[in-house]
């Protein structure tokens, strides 16, 4: 296992961009349905966080999930004021 | 054929399913899209032109040294897919490699080149570039 060393919020922000980006390509790869809720729970509560926590960029798109399954606070950080 | 070139869908492909932004929300969605070697010189010079104007982009390169052969046989298969627009399948990547699907990441793995990640996910792949890559830059400048 690879061990991080996180001393900043942008670290941190950054291994968690980077996690979302892993379950994004779990759920791809999963064909069960309960894992997948999972992952997109998991997905989801990840992505909420680091927005709360200042996260502002746009995802990598395949690090994205569909627009269907993506938390509405995501949505909200591009629309026009 | 220029010496840049990419593995991405064909614009066929991606104006059957509506646009760019419709391929994107489609490939999010585990489908398929038809892939073809592209020139892509012009698209890493215009992102190397962006870098000089600040942009949040960058251009990298990772050379990977073979024999005069291998560099033959590389280059005659990659001409040969080019020219005959030969299509493979394009997928976003999930987190088992699948034999059958490749983004622009894996796709190497085709012509018998290393992969940095068998997965093939941007950020790990750019990751890669930046710690072991070198800056790109047009011929000539």
């Amino acid at each position: 296992m690879q061990h991080i060393s996180i001393e900043t919020d942008a670290q941190l922000l950054d291994a968690l961009e980077t996690r979302l980006g892993r379950l994004a390509a779990k759920w791809r790869g999963t064909n069960d349905s309960q894992e997948a809720l999972a992952l997109v729970r998991q997905y989801q509560a990840i992505l909420r966080c680091m927005i709360e926590m200042g996260y502002r960029e746009s995802l990598d798109a395949d690090a994205e999930l569909p627009d269907r399954l993506l938390p509405q606070e995501y949505f909200d950080l591009f629309k026009s004021s | 054929m220029r010496p840049a070139s990419g593995f991405h869908p064909t614009q066929k492909a991606v104006e059957d399913v509506g646009g760019e932004a419709a391929a994107i929300s489609w490939l999010r969605e585990k489908k398929i899209l038809d892939g073809i070697v592209q020139q892509d010189y012009s698209v890493f010079t215009r992102a190397a032109e962006l870098v000089k104007q600040g942009a949040r982009t960058h251009v990298w390169q990772f050379v990977v040294e073979v024999d005069d052969e291998t560099f033959e046989r590389i280059r005659q298969q990659a001409l040969q897919w080019y020219n005959e627009k030969m299509v493979f399948p394009y997928a976003f990547p999930p987190d088992e490699p699948k034999v059958d699907r490749d983004n622009c990441a894996t796709f190497p793995r085709r012509l018998g080149l290393p992969i940095f990640d068998p997965v093939g996910q941007i950020k790990d792949y750019v990751r890669v570039l930046e710690e072991q890559g070198q800056p790109w830059s047009p011929k000539g400048t």
